[in-house]
């Protein structure tokens, strides 16, 4: 997020933290530059859970869960291949401040690190295959330490951060 | 990371180079097949890289990727 405010020593966090004449600010300015916007979620809060069937179709995350999540995604998802069904890849552009910090692919076990790639931002290629599925960093730095395709069904969450 | 969570990414490289190793599954069309194999193919390259790696083998994953 754009800076932020300590007071006494602690940073200002979560949503509509601070306040003028009693009403709850989305930004501060100083001398005309931002120094502070708030946090549409409180940091550390789990925005949604996206699991996926082999053999299914992932279109909805395109669809509902950017309309009911716009603030995770940078820009609507959209295919590098397919329409959804198999074998569709379905490209995520995270927005900064969130990040995916949990996937599990059924046959290849759960990200490890408990944070991903990274912890803010990223692209990532959601994969729909007949008998496979997965998740795999394409940009932004580092990759998850499970592999991107496996058999039957992945899950990952998305989180915000706040950074 | 720890030693156990590195076994762990050690286990899935090891079972990713297997897989792609033993070709196509009947079941898997190849369409399917031809991007399941480039995406862990891609994965490969990048976790052969990470730093966390002890003296774990690596070589079937290096000869696999080139």
């Amino acid at each position: 997020m754009a800076g932020a405010i300590y007071f006494n020593g602690s940073e200002l966090t979560g949503q509509h933290d601070v306040k003028l004449n009693g009403t709850n600010m989305d930004n501060v300015y100083l001398n005309g530059s931002k120094i502070w916007t708030r946090h549409p979620y409180t940091p550390g809060t789990e925005i949604f859970t996206y699991s996926w069937s082999a053999g299914g179709n992932i279109n909805n995350l395109r669809t509902t869960y950017y309309s009911n999540y716009p603030l995770a995604f940078a820009s609507q998802p959209s295919y590098s291949s397919g329409s959804g069904s198999p074998d569709s890849t379905l490209v995520i552009t995270l927005a900064d401040g969130f990040y995916v910090s949990y996937y599990n692919q059924a046959e290849h076990g759960t990200d490890s690190d408990g944070v991903g790639a990274s912890n803010t931002g990223g692209t990532y290629n959601v994969w729909q295959g007949n008998t496979v599925t997965g998740l795999a960093r394409a940009s932004g730095g580092g990759s998850l330490s499970v592999a991107g395709s496996g058999n039957n069904g992945s899950t990952f969450k998305v989180t915000y951060s706040g950074q | 990371m720890t030693s156990e969570q590195i076994a762990s990414c050690y286990e899935g490289l090891c079972k990713v180079v297997d897989n792609i190793n033993a070709g196509k599954p009947d079941i898997m069309t190849q369409s399917s097949w031809d991007m399941h194999k480039s995406i862990n193919m891609e994965w490969l390259r990048g976790i052969v890289k990470a730093d966390f790696w002890t003296d774990e083998d690596l070589t079937d994953a290096n000869t696999l990727i080139g």
